[in-house]
């Protein structure tokens, strides 16, 4: 009973990984036991998934195209209605560079055809970075979403394992726990680094898939060799719940499908 | 981004329309951001807008010492904190009519409903007004994490406030909107804690 008071207490932290190892898996420890905290625990992620799984409507392409109009419109409207600030020498939507403008605009033309030539031309190395957690490099967005997939498509193996694990009839000798702990270990701490370098909004979904990846990874990292089936059952329960291997099938076939450097997404979601 | 930097350095130099560049570089996020916070387009447009017309005229004032957007996030947000309640009447109007709707609610189940059309934008309207229920400091928190995908600890910086409350103020949040929730699905099964 003590212990389920203390989960109450605890599971929102437990949920945003907010609690020291040991103190998670004690609580990992007692959901495995308790099937009333473990429903909770259930309702908890079920409600969670709810609450941040939303869509967007992109208001159109009319309205992205005038944008800057309308906010120049208005900002010299107030302007004058403040008695001139600065804002009033804005050029509103106007397709012409101005004269005074020329020089600049061609100084930034031959810098962006440098780039073009230098990217082209230039030999270059084109492998990805890799990332390890300890090196204190940024890597390309690009880079960053290459390694983020195939760090999940590593990871579908090992899930797969424990999805189709039976806890009731299963030998769990057959997992080989020493050997998943030690390569959840690695991978946890190459999702962390890789998710913290996925910056941009259009990586939400994709970063959203790694913290569930690392969620599961921490609870099999967590697994001890006298662990039994159930310890296992409530692995495949998150593996199931979070329907994580369906994701990262789709956000390969995307990862695929989609150029790089594409535009934004008609209807962003996050 | 170097670009920024020069966009910037150029604005400031006097050069009005480079801010042209750093506005369309960053309107999708501003936007976005805006329309979290404040859940509808209208709105969202607006506090946008006042997002950029903030930095025209503080650009002066930014140090560099975070990137571009985050310093518009942080406008975001207090721009937002500071604007007076006026909503509220609206926000009422939509609770009344959502509270009509809980019987559909209670049908939402993931596998065997056949009109999962209808329940999606039904649950959308549910987790708006959960969203609405909360106080301004609770929804930008619960949107910069769950929907802007921050970790705590920018948070507390776009907020100016310690990562303790940044905390304490996210758990609310999910108590708050796990509680509305639980009573539009009809459970009767009390707070969530
Ligand atoms: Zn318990």
């Amino acid at each position: 009973m003590k212990q389920c008071r203390t989960f109450r207490k605890m599971k929102l932290r437990l949920y945003y990984r907010e609690l020291e190892p040991d103190t998670a898996r004690t609580l990992l420890r007692h959901l495995e036991t308790c099937s009333g905290c473990r429903d909770e625990w259930r309702q908890l992620s079920l409600d969670m998934e709810l609450l941040t799984e939303r869509s967007r409507p992109d208001p159109g392409k009319a309205f992205w195209a005038g944008y800057w109009d309308k906010l120049a419109a208005r900002m010299q409207r107030e302007s004058r209605q403040a008695g001139g600030r600065k804002e009033s020498r804005l050029n509103v939507g106007s397709p012409v560079v101005p004269v005074r403008l020329i020089q600049p605009v061609a100084a930034v033309c031959l810098l962006v055809l440098g780039i073009i030539i230098g990217r082209h031309f230039m030999p270059a190395d084109s492998s990805p970075r890799s990332v390890d957690g300890s090196a204190g490099f940024v890597l390309s967005p690009q880079d960053a979403r290459q390694q983020s997939v195939a760090l999940l498509g590593q990871s579908k193996a090992m899930l797969l394992g424990f999805a189709n694990f039976d806890a009731r009839e299963g030998d769990i000798s057959t997992l080989n726990v020493p050997l998943q702990r030690e390569k959840s270990a690695t991978m946890l701490k190459r999702a962390s680094a890789l998710r913290q370098q996925l910056r941009s909004p259009e990586d939400g979904r994709l970063e959203r898939l790694l913290a569930d990846l690392e969620f599961i990874l921490l609870q099999i990292a967590n697994l001890e060799d006298e662990d039994g089936n159930t310890a296992v059952e409530i692995i495949r329960s998150s593996v199931d719940e979070r329907s994580i291997l369906f994701k990262i099938t789709l956000q390969e076939i995307k990862e695929a499908r989609q150029p790089h450097d594409s535009g934004p997404p008609e209807n962003s979601t996050v | 981004m170097p670009m920024e930097k020069q966009l910037i350095h150029r604005v400031l130099q006097g050069e009005s329309a480079a801010f042209r560049d750093l506005v369309e570089q960053n309107q999708e996020k501003i936007y976005y951001l805006s329309l979290d916070l404040t859940g509808n387009h209208h709105d969202a447009e607006d506090l946008s807008q006042e997002v950029f017309i903030k930095a025209y005229r503080n650009l002066d004032q930014f140090r560099g010492e975070s990137s571009f957007s985050s310093w518009l996030y942080k406008i975001a947000v207090n721009t937002n904190i500071n604007r007076n309640r006026k909503k509220m009447t609206a926000v009422l109007k939509r609770s009344t009519s959502i509270e009509h709707a809980g019987d559909s609610w209670k049908s939402l189940s993931p596998d065997t409903n056949p009109e999962k059309q209808t329940d999606a934008s039904l649950l959308r309207t549910h987790i708006d007004t959960a969203l609405d229920r909360l106080s301004r400091n609770e929804r930008c928190v619960f949107v910069l994490k769950h929907y802007q995908e921050f970790p705590l600890q920018e948070i507390a910086l776009i907020m100016d406030v310690s990562v303790g409350t940044v905390k304490s103020t996210l758990f609310r949040a999910v108590r708050k909107m796990r509680k509305e929730l639980a009573s539009c699905r009809g459970k009767g099964e009390g707070e969530p804690r």
